[in-house]
């Protein structure tokens, strides 16, 4: 058996080895796109921009604007003189809050009376007005505590107000760093498609060229033939995703505590799972159009969007949750943030680890299975 | 006219000879939307967390109480030991933890300073920094409740908060729009990039030079036939947005086409450009999938926000179309924008499809040459 694949696999390698671009290409596009995206996205709230109409210019105006300032969260880009300019920059993006005072705000404030202050969010961006309310929100209530302190000096009580102390310890990623948790996922959608697209076009360019067909003659048998070609495509993506991997360790200081041989084993079955997905779509697709229809939509958003990449899946409605059971995705970005951020072991990460092992095994032979069955051509 | 006319009757046949791509081509865009549109959600609810009560007092109890009360906060675990918690934290079974010292209650009423220790998990930035502002804002509730109980009169600020565009900050008001145009540049990318190539690569291209077919009748006749396809897949595609999702459509419908059309003739331009520049169809996805599919993906404002990306890259965003056509579906739905006000994102859009399209053309031409 192993005599036989390996001459294909001498084969198929000088093949690639051949041509220089697609070799390096092949090695080094992974670790390239890692960087490009890894530096470029991130999912920090900037500034929020606000538009303010104040009318009232009081004490308590200018001191609710500085403590909304204080909190580093907003910047104020315009001030207006009219209620309808606001409804203007919100409408055209130029701010995401508007903060209107009417006159008189300051006595309604202290008599407990209407509300004066009006604050219009600009909801279009759920994204983003998530953050903007709940700033907005806490710095209120900061506000609110800050007064009432003033008034009760003021009143002179004996009574001195409580002060909370809310001690925050943000746990494996302090500084919240976009990248150290975006890295993960951005690993496992490179590997992912990679792995997929290159393994499905490999094979279905000589179905279509028909060059199978000269090899379906000799003594071997179809199952042979595809083992013998993807064998060489699966040592270059373990090659570079290895790369990948270390080099975004060195560059982008994910701290590493867990162990290397469980973080080599999960690549190694989540290349897997990726290699016998494209094998999966070569045994049903009969031209490389069909080939790459599939394996775009299959691939491109599904690995981010249901994959716990950007979107935390118990969020998700039940049903969408439970077809996030079989995006492998989920389970190796689950693995790498565990190993790489906080140092879990396999047996804090074994539910997650079985799923994606029972995942490749099931994938590869339900290929296997197809090609043994329907042969290759 | 007559000529592509029959170009496309041609191009729409040998599309139908293949009995998966048109099924595929219609139906996977509408599966997509429905499942990504409801699992694109940034609503932050249900966090598992887990409670370390030392005091055991009253209240300590009001304080978990109005934790587990928000519906942010999902208590899965009670425990008295904090080595529990840090293993709970690490495998990953609960996102935060509120621990509670002894005492709590004594130093509410006598101390000026009362403290208690929240911990979350970094690993999922937007879940972690979501969850800290809740806790910080349930505590200060927390605390400015327990100060006004002990005062005579109290001050606070009421104020009136109007969200607009969207009040319930439906997630989906603002992903299926977005959603929407991924799924069209994916139709309007793949088989289209590969079109002409395969012609190159079957030879069939040099019979169609010696016909007197004119080389910009080539170009717009398969791409007239991939821009009819898009638009049946536009039709079923809008109507689950706004039936299904009810995303509120609240710009000109004509608005809305010129937009897409204008999207369509970009996008189909770049997988000609894609087509006529490389000389295998693996080429050719390689291409499409690394230059085109993922900054469009990641670059585009899709998910990751356009003002976060450093300006070097940005650069990329600003010739995606996509990035124009992202800003625009979202606006004109959730605003009800007008060409008027969002003229900047229509001639990007226009520019970037003119301009591609005739470089496509001197490229195409000079191959025949």
């Amino acid at each position: 058996m192993i005599r036989r694949i390996l001459p294909f696999i001498k084969k198929e390698f000088t093949e690639i080895l051949r041509d220089r671009l697609s070799i390096t290409s092949l090695l080094l596009l992974p670790s390239i796109l890692l960087f490009l995206y890894g530096y470029a996205i991130s999912l920090d709230i900037k500034e929020i921009k606000i538009s303010i109409c104040d009318k009232e210019r009081s004490e308590f105006s200018r001191e609710f604007t500085d403590g909304l300032i204080s909190s580093g969260y907003f910047r104020i880009t315009a001030r207006r003189e009219s209620p309808n300019e606001i409804e203007s920059d919100l409408r055209t993006s130029k701010s995401q809050v508007g903060i209107i005072f009417y006159p008189s705000v300051y006595k309604n404030f202290l008599r407990n009376n209407e509300p004066s202050v009006q604050i219009l969010v600009d909801g279009s961006n759920a994204q983003s007005s998530q953050y903007t309310l709940n700033y907005l929100v806490g710095a209120i209530e900061r506000f609110t505590q800050n007064a009432i302190k003033k008034e009760l000096i003021r009143i002179n009580t004996i009574q001195t107000p409580t002060e909370p102390l809310l001690t925050e310890r943000i746990l494996f990623n302090p500084l919240l760093k976009s990248p150290l948790y975006l890295i993960p996922g951005l690993i496992a959608f490179v590997i992912m498609i990679t792995g997929a697209i290159s393994t499905t076009i490999s094979i279905v360019k000589e179905k279509e060229n028909r060059t199978f067909e000269q090899v379906i003659l000799c003594p071997v048998s179809p199952f042979t033939l595809i083992i013998g070609k993807i064998i060489p495509y699966f040592v270059i993506s373990l090659v570079s995703s290895a790369i990948m991997i270390l080099l975004s360790i060195l560059f982008f200081d994910l701290p590493t505590k867990g162990s290397l041989l469980f973080l080599s084993y999960a690549v190694i079955i989540f290349l897997l799972c990726a290699s016998g997905f494209g094998m999966l779509i070569s045994t049903i697709s009969s031209s490389q159009q069909v080939a790459f229809t599939i394996a775009a939509f299959s691939t491109l958003l599904p690995t981010i969007i249901l994959s716990g990449f950007v979107f935390p899946i118990n969020n998700m409605p039940e049903i969408i949750q439970l077809i996030t059971y079989i995006v492998p995705a989920k389970y190796f970005i689950a693995i790498l943030r565990g190993i790489l951020l906080k140092g879990s072991s396999l047996s804090e990460l074994y539910p997650e680890t079985l799923s994606l092992t029972i995942f490749a095994v099931l994938i590869v032979s339900a290929s296997i299975i197809r090609i043994k069955k329907k042969g290759i051509i | 006219m007559w000529v592509i006319i029959s170009f496309i009757k041609k191009e729409l046949r040998q599309i139908k000879r293949d009995k998966r791509i048109l099924p595929i081509l219609v139906v996977a865009p509408v599966l997509q939307l429905l499942v990504l549109g409801y699992a694109a959600t940034f609503d932050i609810k249900n966090i598992e967390f887990a409670v370390c009560d030392f005091d055991m007092s009253n209240s300590s109890r009001e304080l978990i109480d109005n934790f587990t009360s928000s519906s942010y906060f999902i208590l899965k675990y009670q425990t008295h030991s904090t080595t529990e918690i840090d293993t709970l934290l690490s495998s990953g079974r609960i996102k935060s933890a509120l621990i509670i010292p002894k005492n709590f209650e004594k130093q509410l009423y006598t101390d000026r300073n009362t403290k208690v220790l929240f911990l979350t998990d970094g690993t999922e930035g937007t879940m972690a920094n979501v969850s800290l502002m809740y806790a910080r804002t349930i505590l200060s509730r927390f605390i400015n409740r327990y100060n006004t109980g002990q005062m005579y009169r109290v001050p606070a600020i009421r104020y009136e908060l109007r969200i607009w565009y969207n009040p319930d900050l439906k997630s989906s008001n603002f992903m299926v729009p977005a959603i929407f145009a991924l799924l069209l540049s994916i139709v309007a990318m793949l088989i289209p990039s590969m079109a002409l190539v395969k012609e190159k690569e079957t030879g069939t291209i040099e019979q169609l030079y010696v016909t007197p077919i004119k080389p910009y009748q080539i170009i717009f006749g398969k791409m007239s036939a991939f821009m009819l396809i898009s638009i049946i897949d536009v039709v079923i595609v809008t109507t689950i947005a706004v039936l299904w999702f009810n995303v509120p459509l609240r710009g000109s419908l004509f608005d809305l086409v010129a937009a897409i059309l204008l999207f369509l003739i970009s996008t189909l331009g770049i997988a000609t450009f894609f087509s006529t520049v490389t000389n295998t169809q693996q080429q050719a996805m390689m291409s499409v999938m690394f230059l085109f599919f993922l900054p469009s993906m990641l670059l585009s404002g899709f998910i990751f926000p356009v003002e976060n990306i450093p300006l070097l890259v940005r650069w990329i965003s600003y010739i995606l179309p996509l990035t124009y056509f992202i800003d625009i579906l979202r606006n004109l739905f959730l605003k009800g924008s007008t060409i008027s006000e969002l003229w900047i994102q229509y001639s990007m859009l226009s520019l970037i499809g003119i301009a591609i399209f005739i470089f496509s053309l001197l490229k195409f031409r000079k191959n025949i040459d």
